[in-house]
């Protein structure tokens, strides 16, 4: 049987620069693969390459035994494509969207209302079939999306970042889906990622990093990589930033994962001793190497380096008298629309104190995030941030926050030297003090070099720099992170998650939004999030943090994992 | 029915659908040009009416009066009678009044006596062309007085030459007429390319154009769908507009349609070819909008020959004025509403905006494969 | 709160220079029209291709023909012999106007019976046909004169002396520069503005709000830049105007420079307020259009304001480029003094304030 992909000595250049290097991968036929990549690794550019959207500039890639740039016409009718964001039309209705698609591809569906059914069957459309696309939420909109590529039944499926900025369930549920489809209807498919649970669930993964191939394999065969390289330090809730923060410098140590009960160590090679007494045999489940930590050794090997941890010095924040906390809301109520969204909430975080709000996309932990910023006004309720009172004096509760919404350059047209002069305009500092501190923070994050660069044209881990030294600028008592893991690689998201252990340890409490239920890990304590309002912590947050401190581990994995479910079918229901 | 015939039925029945269900999208295309076109007809005029003027009498006698009298009933003129010199001529001097009838001692005297008596009249001179106006109908309107006194037999006769002017096509001189066309001509060309402009920006932003393109559809056959489905839309608008302008605003219709069809639809897919360029070189909306309006409609507003007339215009602009497209369909208007069809007019006129036609829907086509390797 | 916004400023100031094109779109294409236009733009007239029908055979007829063929105005291109060959000639445009001095021209000169020359004009193009026909009464004016002052008849009971103030060669210059300043300006001006709309898509607006910048410290910051830009090249452009185009500025810069600043502020304000509520740069655009042309058609550049019906008179009073384009006109040609500045100026003053305040009501209640 012919592969479905070959792709050999792929080479594509824009404005002079290669974003994809020397590309060569065979993918046979009826599996499911997918490409992980930092971003502007190049996923993209590979997809729409496959996809004969764009032309290579050398190499060449054959579906099925037929070049996509000599046999372009006969490539496009056996392949479907979704591309990034919404893919379909707002304005038209769910049918005539995937109308549109099956007329263009000639299977109009008065020809074959059997595969019409079946089609919108498989991607679970059925009955919305005459709403308009506008009216959906976003994970209906990417079966739509999928269900106008699947109109022909393509031989081979290119989908783009499909799961982008879905729920962790709701992106297990597409994958599900897309098993299914290469199983039942042996549909060959090839995806891009950002996410490493999803690339583990694929039969082959091809890895790049600046349009090189890194690794290209079987996920298992890719994980056994990193086996032997594994070590675990027990650690207690305490002291495990500390720890992590000192084994960091430490000779033979690339990479230090925090999690609640031990630390992952990744070493050099296999035979390297961590230098401390306190490395200990957890269950397997705890140290067995997952996808994402094989990344980490072979970008290491690579040649490409992880950047130091920061030593924050200058951003220590004025500690608040003892006790005090950070944050602390008590009775927060909110809604919009006339709908209730925030309910009796109450929250506190002490100085260097990471807490999660775990929990899926939705109104309700939007709302309560725009209400931490000062952005609307709760209807009841106290927020008080840095022990002053956002309700009475917004100006100077709002000095001590500092808000991450993206783990990207807030300005990429900007360079660092000129956004953090600009975030520390906001704050009260006299001028010398201003720069003397912008200086000493582009030292600690190591972007003394590129200050004065265009910050978009920067890696995304110097992005994520540029956006924490912004955020730190101020000397915030409180830092709010959203969605720190939506679209950065594995490398990157390890970055963010020892700098967001280091600002805690300089004493900034810091309140991580996430839907990402692995997040939790690195967390001191949690709060899950419902749908549409915030479950305050009397009933779910108990819960969670009972199931956390009982059963460590990966196991709090699991039990957050049921928790959603739960949530979700409770939903479902009403 | 051939794949590709039936792939350009479903892309132009997608164009229809969401057009259909777009207000904002329907208000431009074919509400605001018709508000705009009565709006416009209505409230713009070249005549100079009712311009204030101000006539200064020293000492008044019957033959000012009698004189006086005639301006205050000439329909230009907003007359207004003052006898302090130092205030008649302020007025002047801070624009209040576009005129300034002066009737001093002399007249009196001289008008009664020996003949020849003088009457100043000052324009302001801020606009040339009004002022102009305004000193030819102050002399029209004495004339006219005089010509009534010498009837009267008042005043001996005089030899002199007159003249019966004649204005073809526009015989009663309405600005109206000559400005329709233009009005049109301009309206089109910023509708259709902001339209199309703003039209692809967004397939680009929402991902669709891509998940097209990946489809049998290629990228020539997704633009050109968008170009027939937007021409025919602009046709409508332009048909409407017509409509409007012969059977409520009344320019008069001397032609055929054949003329104005073929001109009607060329220019049309000029100024969405012209969008589609916009839209698919520059980067970002700001600069789609800001090359939309200063490609789209000061260069019809100063180049198309509506305003200014381009033969006055020093050689380099004349060939400027080439690759716009309003200038050929400002002519071609005005030759079919009020001239007729006269070929030898048209001729050269449409062949000029084909040759812009084709170019552009070929610029299209080349931009977009360049795109695409 | 000074280094808050001048920090918002240099913001503003960066995020506009780091995009190369941008800036280069800012600054080139307006001066570059600002050429063009101010060459195409004319109302004078010279060398007018006319056709002359001369059917008298006395002297008169062909003393007239002769004062057209000295005038530069006229160019006389085509010689019909019949009536019917006029025709064609006008209808394909090969002629402006022509001229029909019929066979009893000069015996009815003689005889006192004041004859009259047939004019006939192509009404497609009305503007010059306008100008044309001035310029005939002109000519014949000059011959009536000159044939009573030969012949020793009295002259008309009353004679007419036109002086055009101000503007005594009456350039169409003059009038047509200053106003091309103020459209461009107002076009700069507003797309400058489309910036706020851009930042809303960002979603970098809530980030200014949680910074803890107040409404009025980022409408002002996003005020500075449109402004400055539009006063730089409205700045840039009268010196061009002056210098290159030889327009007089009889009033002085100051004044001038306060009307531009005006006017640039109450525009700003027009545009911040149609964008800052907009959805998308999309909808802020078709707002900001639907805006410009009304505005740039009532302004009385092309038309007199007196010339409209009088709802659209007072639809004018809305337009801050009515007041601009009256102002640098008044500043330019007439040298007004500043008690006329002033009338023009508080108009604007109230445009500014209204639309600001609302641009600041509008951003208030969307934080």
């Amino acid at each position: 049987m012919t592969d479905a992909i070959i792709s050999t000595g792929l080479v594509k250049r824009v404005g002079g620069a290669a974003v994809i290097d020397q590309v060569d991968f065979t993918m046979p036929s009826g599996e499911l693969w997918s490409v992980i990549a930092p971003r502007g690794g190049g996923r993209t550019t590979l997809i729409r390459l496959i996809a004969g959207l764009t032309r290579p500039d050398a190499g060449a890639i054959r579906i099925f035994g037929r070049d996509t740039v000599r046999e372009a016409t006969a490539v496009q009718d056996i392949i479907g494509y979704v591309p990034q964001g919404v893919g379909s039309y707002d304005t038209l209705t769910v049918g005539e969207n995937f109308k549109l698609h099956a007329d263009l591809r000639g299977v109009t569906p008065d020809i074959c209302p059997a595969r019409w059914r079946h089609v919108l069957g498989l991607s679970g459309l059925t009955h919305l079939t005459d709403h308009r696309a506008a009216d959906l939420s976003l994970f209906a909109r990417r079966r739509l999306a999928l269900a106008c590529a699947l109109a022909a039944m393509p031989r081979l499926l290119l989908l783009d970042e499909l799961t982008a900025g879905l729920d962790p369930a709701s992106r297990m549920e597409m994958l599900d889906v897309l098993r299914r489809l290469a199983g039942d209807e042996k549909i060959s498919i090839f995806m891009s990622t950002t996410y490493t649970d999803e690339a583990e669930r694929c039969d082959g993964v091809v890895f790049l990093t600046d349009g090189r191939r890194v690794a290209c394999g079987a996920p298992r065969e890719l994980t056994a990589l990193a086996a032997r390289r594994m070590r675990a330090v027990a650690v207690t809730a305490a002291d495990r930033h500390a720890t992590a923060a000192w084994l960091r410098g430490q000779d033979g140590v690339i990479d230090v994962e925090v999690q609640r009960t031990c630390l992952k160590v990744i070493t050099d090679h296999p035979d390297r001793e961590v230098p401390s007494q306190l490395t200990v045999a957890l269950p397997s489940a705890t140290t067995a190497p997952r996808l994402d930590d094989a990344f980490v050794c072979l970008l290491h090997d690579r040649g490409v380096a992880m950047l130091a941890a920061p030593v924050l010095h200058a951003t220590a924040p004025p500690r608040p008298p003892s006790g005090a906390s950070v944050l602390e809301v008590r009775g927060l109520a909110a809604r919009r629309h006339r709908r209730v969204l925030v309910h009796g909430i109450g929250l506190t975080i002490a100085p260097g104190e990471i807490v999660g709000l775990i929990g899926p996309d939705g109104p309700g932990r939007d709302l309560l995030i725009r209400l931490l910023c000062g952005l609307e006004r709760p209807s009841a309720g106290v927020i008080t941030i840095g022990g002053i009172d956002l309700g009475n004096d917004r100006r100077r509760a709002l000095a001590r926050l500092a808000h991450i919404d993206s783990a990207a350059s807030p300005y990429p047209d900007l360079a660092p030297v000129q956004i953090l002069q600009f975030f520390a305009s906001a704050g009260s500092l006299r001028r010398a003090e201003r720069e003397s501190r912008i200086g000493s923070l582009l030292t600690e994050l190591g972007l003394k070099d590129v200050a004065a660069v265009p910050s978009g044209s920067l890696s995304t881990a110097l992005q994520w720099r540029v956006a924490l030294a912004a955020a730190l600028v101020n000397a915030p008592a409180l830092m709010l992170l959203a969605a720190p893991r939506a679209h950065l690689d594995p490398l990157t998201r390890r970055l963010v998650w020892s700098d967001v252990g280091a600002v805690a340890a300089a004493g900034t409490g810091v309140l991580i939004a996430s839907q990402a239920t692995e997040d939790a890990e690195l967390c001191d304590r949690v709060l899950l999030l419902d749908f549409d309002r915030i479950a305050g912590p009397a009933l779910p947050a108990k819960v969670a943090e009972t199931a956390v401190q009982k059963r460590p581990g990966s196991a709090t994995l699991a039990a957050l994992s049921a928790l959603f479910a739960r949530l979700r079918q409770g939903r479902s229901a009403g | 029915m051939t794949p590709r015939q039936r792939r350009m039925i479903a892309l132009i029945a997608k164009e229809a659908r969401q057009t259909a269900r777009n207000r904002t999208a329907l208000g431009v295309a074919l509400a605001g040009p018709i508000v705009l076109l009565l709006l416009f007809a209505y409230g713009v005029s070249l005549e100079t009416e009712r311009v204030p003027l101000g006539i200064f009498v020293e000492h008044s006698t019957p033959d000012t009066r009698d004189l006086a009298g005639a301006f205050y009933n000439a329909h230009y003129f907003h007359a207004v009678i003052m006898d302090n010199r130092r205030v008649a001529l302020d007025k002047l001097a801070t624009g209040e009044v576009g005129g300034l009838i002066v009737l001093d001692e002399d007249f009196a005297r001289a008008a009664v006596a020996e003949g020849n008596a003088p009457v100043q009249v000052l324009v302001d001179g801020t606009d040339a062309r009004i002022a102009r106006q305004v000193s030819n109908y102050a002399e029209g309107a004495v004339a006219t007085w005089l010509a009534q006194r010498t009837l009267a037999g008042r005043i001996g006769s005089a030899n002199s030459v007159g003249s019966a002017p004649r204005v073809w096509f526009n015989s009663e001189i309405k600005s109206r007429y000559f400005l329709v066309p233009g009005i049109i001509g301009l309206l089109m060309a910023v509708i259709g390319p902001l339209l199309s402009a703003l039209m692809v920006a967004r397939e680009r932003e929402q991902g669709t154009m891509d998940s097209i393109l990946a489809t049998p559809a290629s990228p020539r056959e997704f633009m050109y769908a968008k170009l027939i489905f937007y021409m025919s839309l602009g046709v409508a608008a332009m048909t409407l507009m017509l409509l409007v302008s012969v059977y409520v605003i009344g320019v008069p219709f001397r032609g055929t349609l054949r003329p104005l069809v073929m001109a009607t639809m060329l220019f049309v897919a000029c100024n969405l070819a012209l969008g589609l360029l916009i839209s698919i070189t520059s980067r970002n909306q700001l600069a789609a909008v800001q090359l939309t309006l200063t490609t789209g409609f000061l260069p019809a507003y100063m180049l198309s020959g509506f305003l200014f007339d381009l033969r006055n215009a020093p050689a380099p602009i004349q060939w400027l004025s080439l690759i716009v497209p309003s200038r050929y369909v400002v002519s071609i208007l005005q030759t079919t509403l009020l001239v007729g069809d006269e070929w030898r007019i048209l001729l050269p006129d449409l062949g000029g905006l084909a040759l812009l036609a084709i170019a552009l829907v070929a610029g299209v086509g080349l931009l977009l494969r360049r795109r695409m390797s | 709160m000074v280094a808050q916004l001048i920090g918002l400023i240099l913001k503003e100031l960066h995020l506009l220079w780091s995009d190369s094109r941008s800036r280069i779109t800012l600054v080139v294409p307006p001066l570059l029209q600002l050429f063009i236009f101010s060459y195409a733009a004319t109302y004078d007239v010279d060398h007018v291709p006319i056709a002359v029908l001369n059917e008298d055979a006395g002297p008169y007829g062909r003393e007239l023909v002769a004062r057209f063929n000295g005038s530069p105005t006229f160019e006389i291109t085509a010689l019909p012999t019949s009536e019917r060959e006029i025709k064609p000639l006008i209808d394909e445009a090969g002629v402006m106007m022509a001229l029909h001095i019929g066979p009893r021209f000069s015996a009815d000169l003689r005889g006192g019976r004041a004859p009259s020359v047939q004019v006939i004009l192509d009404g497609r193009r009305l503007p010059t046909a306008l100008t044309v026909q001035s310029y005939v009464t002109l000519i014949l004016a000059g011959f009536n004169a000159d044939y009573g002052a030969a012949n020793g008849l009295p002259g008309p009971a009353a004679s007419t002396v036109s002086r055009a103030w101000f503007n005594p060669i009456l350039s169409s210059h003059w009038f047509i520069i200053p106003g091309l300043i103020g459209k461009l300006v107002l076009i700069i001006t507003l797309t400058a503005t489309i910036s706020i709309a851009r930042e809303r898509e960002l979603a970098s607006f809530d980030r200014m709000f949680v910074l803890g910048f107040t409404p009025l410290q980022i409408l002002t910051a996003k005020s500075v830049l449109p402004v400055s830009i539009g006063f730089l090249h409205g700045a840039t452009m009268s010196l061009i105007a002056a210098f290159w185009f030889g327009v007089p500025f009889r009033s002085g810069l100051t004044a001038l420079f306060l009307s531009l600043l005006m006017f640039t502020i109450a525009t700003t304000g027009i545009g911040l307020m149609l964008s800052c509520r907009a959805q998308s740069q999309r909808q802020a655009t078709l707002r900001i259009f639907m805006f410009f042309v009304p505005a740039v058609m009532l302004s009385g550049f092309a038309t007199p304001i007196t010339a409209m019906p009088v709802v659209l008179q007072f639809v004018s009073l809305l337009d801050p480029l009515r007041y601009f384009d009256t102002v640098i006109r008044a500043l330019c040609i007439r040298g007004a003094g500043w008690p006329f500045v002033g009338t023009q100026l508080w108009p604007l003053g109230v445009i500014a304030l209204t639309t600001m305040t609302a641009a600041w009501l509008l951003v208030r209640t969307r934080r």
